[in-house]
């Protein structure tokens, strides 16, 4: 058996890069263009590089550093550039798995044809699988965290080659760096001790050897200094509580972090636990991705057996804790584990090539089989491609506008020194990312936005408004909660703007409510509205509808009167459509006729006026567009007018335009 | 060439291992479930350990204060659960301004409510006798 490590050629550093740039433009066209709620923790890792500030435990402290970097590129928003970094970083970890697979796979086990085909395969198939491209385009910790390790391993794989202390050192600083794209590569070290041990026992006799580990992981991992030097820019409660100024605190806030998340499963819950994984597993490559992995292990058994300790030992360290881990995005945890899992697909495809090409030889003249090889080769890699056919749609953030539309049309329609309450903690990003990086409206409060300590009398000097309905912020325990007591008694909130949501929203509403001691007003006696309607819905009854004039920007806002009549208080549900895009949906009343009919004014006896403003979301194309509602539980929607749209003014220009 | 033998058999034997894990699980889970992905929940599946709750905090959208009523689904459908409460058998009305979720706050749907489930309920009795009550919120919790 082959030893040694095959030497990578000018043809496999080609070919590396070309399934890097495929894969990055892929991501490229995918690329969320800015904020987005696909990852809980997204727009608070695309503010914080910006402000080098403390992410949430463990802190991610090179994550922080490494987007700090992109974020001087010329181009786009912050944001932007944050998932640019993502997009590049898992495009490097593709070409890294490609050179990884070549150095591993033996000249003796097939041609270098169908040897190059099965690890293009194989990183094709990873670039293109589900969950890691669904965090190439955002912002997030796991694209950059795979990189770091791929650049970990060919350093490793690079240290066996040479033997040298110093590239030793070198992959240990790599590797001591990647705990600060994901804490739980610390996982790994077991695999790699062993993977070493097996390498170059006598190596470990030498204190030169010693000190390159010892420094160069040191080194890495110093990084985390980074948390008690930066400590002091937190201010959310739920964080406070176990801020990194102490030896606990920093326990509390790296490897203790989320205590209730982990090995959170009974032992006798564990199979159901192995079974999402392999569910997930299944997602990302399929029935004969499987298959072709488990062949591969035992093909690395055979073929590259220290490798297989070093590469299984990684994977069921990081698969065993990840099962046990309950977390509602769990997927993405197994990003690395697909990584690994991508390998032993590649060894068990090359296997099957091997099987192939000695059929070929035995069946043909040498030419003949060079030809078929070939072909085959190209066969193989075209099969890569098909996990980016079918991904493709899933995966395209690209018009996913509906935070930056909503935020931008909030920045513009608070009035002058008013208070904003929002979602604290990371959820609260969506609306801290503008006044942290572009000093957005700095008139306006944003009470819950870390480094402010509200108190009452910030309160008393605007008008409020708040982005979350109350009972999400008046609460003194959940994370990046307000003080008690903060907020009026008995406040009403009344929906003043209303963003488009799509199908697929992973927040509740997109709304922006008014909050104010005395009942809006909400029944009128009777209305005489600009467009008569009078459509009759069984207990409700449409009256009509102010519009406003004149043509609307895309990514703008349409002031909306709706007047209805009630014959019986019951929830009743709308949706708005444009055309046929679902704009907002929500409950007449935006939820106060309850509260109102008993407080305030019988709601049956009046007009009920909904009055607020509406995001046009900025995909919108060109043209004139109807306006509809739907009302939930009947069947055909009910056009209320029509809107000329237009589109002067480029997406990205005008959120930075209300940005700053 | 002796010590490699020994390395790939003691690999082969972990890999056995793990492939009879995943078989095991799966025959486990199909006994459970069957054919079907009810079980594949990512955060808690039936029997899940006691929470410290000292270290939780109460996520948005779960109202303060204790529940109405406790209690594990027996059944249900789209407009109503049963649940098996220490109070007897209740019947648990779900409109459309229930808001289902997970203790943690995520939003679920009335499909993703499961027998076997625990949950905590917070509503209105709707019959007096107290064995009906239209939900506001449902909590779905991860411990048994």
């Amino acid at each position: 058996m082959d030893k040694t490590l095959k030497r990578l050629e000018r043809t496999d550093i080609f070919l590396s890069l070309a399934l890097a740039v495929t894969a990055f433009l892929a991501y490229l066209a995918t690329l969320t263009p800015s904020l987005s709620y696909q990852s809980p923790d997204g727009n608070e890792l695309a503010t914080i590089p910006y402000v080098l500030g403390l992410a949430h435990p463990p802190g991610y402290p090179l994550y922080t550093w490494l987007g700090k970097i992109f974020t001087w590129l010329p181009f786009g928003d912050i944001a932007y550039r944050m998932n640019l970094m993502s997009a590049l970083c898992a495009a490097c970890a593709v070409a890294g798995l490609y050179l990884i697979v070549s150095m591993l796979l033996q000249p003796r086990i097939a041609s270098s044809a169908l040897r190059r085909a099965s690890a293009a395969f194989a990183a094709l198939i990873f670039a293109f699988s589900p969950t890691l491209w669904s965090q190439a385009v955002i912002s997030e910790v796991y694209a950059v965290n795979v990189a770091m390790i791929v650049i970990s391993l060919l350093l490793l794989l690079r240290w066996e080659t040479t033997r040298r202390d110093r590239d030793f050192f070198l992959f240990a600083l790599i590797y001591g760096l990647s705990l600060g794209t994901h804490i739980s590569n610390l996982g790994f070290a077991p695999a790699i001790a062993l993977y070493v041990l097996l390498t170059d026992r006598s190596g470990l006799k030498r204190p030169s050897w010693w000190i390159a580990a010892v420094a160069g992981f040191s080194l890495g991992a110093a990084q985390y200094l980074w948390l008690p030097l930066r400590a002091a820019a937190l201010s959310d409660q739920g964080l406070l509580r176990n801020a990194p100024l102490s030896l606990k605190g920093f326990y509390d806030y790296t490897l203790g972090a989320f205590p209730q998340l982990k090995f959170a499963f009974e032992l006798s819950e564990l199979p159901d636990r192995v079974v999402v994984y392999i569910y997930l597993l299944w997602n990302q490559f399929g029935l004969i991705g499987v298959l072709l992995g488990v062949t591969g292990l035992f093909a690395l058994l055979y073929r590259r057996t220290r490798h297989y300790f070093l590469l299984l030992g990684m994977y069921l360290v990081h698969t065993w804790f990840f099962i046990q881990y309950r977390a509602f995005d769990l997927e993405v945890f197994f990003i690395p584990a697909h990584f690994l899992w991508a390998i032993f697909i590649a060894f068990g495809l090359a296997e099957w090539m091997r099987i192939i090409e000695s059929w070929l030889h035995r069946l043909g003249a040498g030419q003949i089989a060079k030809v078929t090889e070939w072909a085959l080769a190209c066969i193989v890699i075209a099969m890569g491609f098909f996990p980016l056919l079918k991904n493709f749609s899933s995966s395209d953030r690209s018009d996913d506008i509906n935070t930056n539309d909503f935020y931008a049309n909030v920045w513009e329609y608070l009035p002058e020194n008013s208070t904003l309450l929002s979602q604290g903690g990371v959820m609260g990003y969506d609306a801290f990312y503008w006044q942290l990086v572009y000093d957005t409206r700095p008139d306006v409060l944003l009470p819950a936005l870390p480094t402010h300590q509200p108190s009452l009398a910030d309160l008393q000097g605007g008008e409020l408004f708040s982005t979350t309905p109350l009972n999400g912020i008046n609460q003194n325990r959940a994370p990046g909660a307000l003080p008690k007591d903060l907020l009026p008694a008995n406040s009403w909130q009344t929906p003043v703007l209303v963003g488009s949501q799509g199908v697929e929203s992973k927040r509740n509403r997109l709304v922006l409510y008014q909050l104010s001691r005395e009942a809006p007003t909400l029944v009128v006696d009777s209305a005489q509205p600009d467009l008569e309607i009078h459509a009759d819905l069984g207990n409700l009854t449409l009256l009509g509808a102010d519009i406003s004039d004149g043509p609307l920007e895309s990514g703008g806002r349409l002031h909306l009167i709706l007047y209805w009549t009630i014959r019986r208080l019951e929830p009743i549900t709308l949706t708005t459509y444009l055309g046929e895009q679902p704009l907002a949906t929500h409950e007449l009343g935006f939820g106060n006729l309850q509260r109102y009919d008993s407080e305030v004014k019988a709601v049956a006896d009046g007009v009920i006026v909904e009055d607020y403003w509406l995001v046009i979301p900025s995909t919108v194309q060109p043209g004139s567009h109807t306006l509809n509602i739907q009302i939930q539980g009947i069947e055909n929607s009910l056009e209320i007018g029509a809107i000329d749209v237009i589109n002067e003014q480029e997406t990205m220009e005008r959120w930075l335009r209300i940005a700053n | 060439m002796a010590a490699n033998r020994k390395l790939i058999i003691a690999g082969g034997v972990i890999l056995i291992v793990v492939l009879l894990v995943g078989a095991f699980s799966l025959g486990v889970y199909i006994g459970r479930y069957g054919v079907s992905a009810d079980g594949l929940h990512y955060q808690a599946a039936s029997g899940a350990p006691q929470i410290d709750r000292s270290r939780l905090t109460r996520p948005a959208g779960i109202p303060d204060g204790e529940p109405d009523i406790t209690g594990m689904i027996r059944g249900g459908s789209r407009d109503g659960i049963q649940l098996a409460t220490q109070q007897g058998p209740k019947w648990i009305e779900i409109d459309a301004n229930t808001s289902i979720m997970e203790i943690s706050g995520s939003e679920l749907k009335v499909t993703d409510l499961h027998p076997r489930d625990l949950v905590a309920v917070f509503g209105e009795f709707s019959v007096d006798d107290g064995s009906t009550l239209l939900a506001t919120h449902i909590v779905r919790l991860p411990q048994r």
